[in-house]
């Protein structure tokens, strides 16, 4: 237990050897950019934050906080022996930790904002299997001279969908960027194909072994409850299908590959809009 | 005392400074009192300062107060860190007040055997499973009185993550939204 108790928690106390020469800083530096200056201010409770959490500020402040040029404004002090504390705490574009308790206090108190799913990013190796479960075979090649599949665009997208990298030692993104989204909005689109035509043998979306249900109704065309509720993961409203056969009803009766585009549109729309939290 | 209050359990002066040694002032109170993380901080730290930036282990040079770690202090001069930069004489390493830890090893049994170690452990599997963010950088506090079964759970499950991990699951906060 104790091996993974200390695997789990050692990389926020690793952190504190970093920020251990961080003191704060003097009256020469700004007094709001330093530790807490008054109890309960950002220290983090114990409590609140176990292992991670006594000196909260600190630790949060950890990131680049190795030695600074000398003489340059990371140093502050009358001797030039205190540290400025980055008011950054965690990661470039991170917000000022009073915002986000500012943020956390509108969502209402702990006892209840804490029983609220939020909405996360989706692990890159997480979207790999839901797009392999739904049907798509990541593995595919385009013939030459032809769009990439969703199987290379996914491979490809690592980077752009912040996956770990653990050579840099970074973690997996938690949140989406725009160019994250929007590489995840190609890569429906282009599996759209490869659901329809094979969702309904895709074991994750059949009932029973073996018997599935199509994306479209072969008769009316519209769309199928059990396969729009599993390529969103979640049952469909009864708003989800009447949005789902409107956008299937705007294909040109008369034009057969308008009515594939759109049901490709109306499959990547819908999963875009379901695992990226809209 | 600066704009704050200390707050620390541990002694005002049980870490380095200006006053008893040190060559960074974790004792000033200027305008914030540092040592209110920092005698925490200062406890744990020559524990980890053997391990230089690339993360490998570099064995200290031992000479007392005196010890040189590998890792570099951010003063002129960018000297390497000595034990006396972290502790004044007389000063342990520790997890926490009342928490000595003398070696790592000691370090992980110590947070192991921990209670709000073992709590932080559900909290943060219960942020996971909500999908909110870290429960320190994104402020993601998880309050014990919501979770307090499946941190008893925890305890009484021989810390099976894995069993915790899936009760969070079929939790009624969880299938419920």
């Amino acid at each position: 237990m104790a091996k993974r108790v200390i695997t789990w928690a050692l990389p926020g106390v690793v952190f504190t050897v970093g920020f251990a020469f961080s003191a704060c800083i003097s009256s020469q530096g700004d007094p709001g950019d330093g530790c807490p200056t008054d109890p309960g201010s950002g220290g983090g409770g114990i409590g609140t934050g176990g292992a991670g959490g006594e000196g909260t500020t600190s630790s949060s402040a950890s990131t680049g906080s190795g030695p600074g040029p000398v003489g340059s404004d990371d140093v502050g002090g009358v001797d030039g022996n205190n540290f400025h504390h980055p008011e950054d705490p965690a990661s470039a574009g991170q917000k000022n930790p009073f915002e986000i308790l500012k943020e956390r206090a509108e969502e209402g108190p702990p006892e209840v904002r804490t029983r609220l799913h939020s909405c996360s990013r989706i692990p890159y190796t997480a979207i790999g299997a839901f797009l392999a479960s739904r049907g798509v075979n990541l593995a595919a090649v385009a013939p030459a001279n032809q769009p990439p599949t969703a199987g290379q665009l996914y491979a490809a997208a690592g980077d752009s969908l912040g996956a770990a990298r653990y050579d840099v030692r970074q973690g997996e993104a938690s949140f989406y960027t725009v160019a994250a989204a929007t590489k995840l909005f190609d890569i429906f689109v282009q599996s759209a194909p490869e659901i329809i035509a094979n969702i309904e043998s895709a074991p994750a979306c059949q009932l029973s072994a073996g018997v599935g249900k199509p994306m479209f109704d072969e008769v009316t065309g519209k769309c199928v409850y059990n396969s729009v509720s599993c390529i969103m993961g979640r049952p469909a409203t009864d708003d989800d299908m009447e949005l789902c056969n409107l956008m299937i009803a705007q294909a040109d009766p008369n034009s057969p590959a308008d009515l594939a585009n759109k049901q490709r549109i109306t499959v990547a729309a819908f999963l875009s809009a379901a695992h990226t939290c809209e | 005392m600066g704009a704050g209050q200390y707050t620390s359990p541990w002694p005002f002066e049980s870490i380095a400074g200006a006053a008893n040694g040190g060559r960074v002032d974790f004792l000033d109170v200027s305008s914030s009192i540092c040592a209110n993380c920092h005698t925490t901080a200062n406890h744990r730290s020559p524990l980890f300062a053997v391990f230089d930036a690339a993360g490998q282990y570099v064995a200290p040079i031992d000479a007392g107060q005196d010890t040189e770690f590998s890792v570099t202090v951010p003063v002129d001069g960018v000297p390497f860190a000595k034990l006396s930069d972290f502790l004044p004489a007389g000063q342990t390493t520790a997890w926490k007040f009342d928490k000595p830890a003398v070696t790592l090893a000691e370090l992980g049994q110590i947070m192991a055997d921990d209670p709000e170690v073992q709590t932080c452990a559900v909290q943060r599997m219960w942020n996971y499973a909500m999908s909110k963010g870290d429960i320190v950088y994104d402020v993601s506090d998880v309050p014990v009185s919501v979770i307090d079964p499946l941190i008893k759970e925890f305890q009484a499950n021989q810390f099976n993550l894995r069993a915790t991990l899936r009760s969070i699951f079929v939790h009624d906060d969880f299938v419920r939204f």
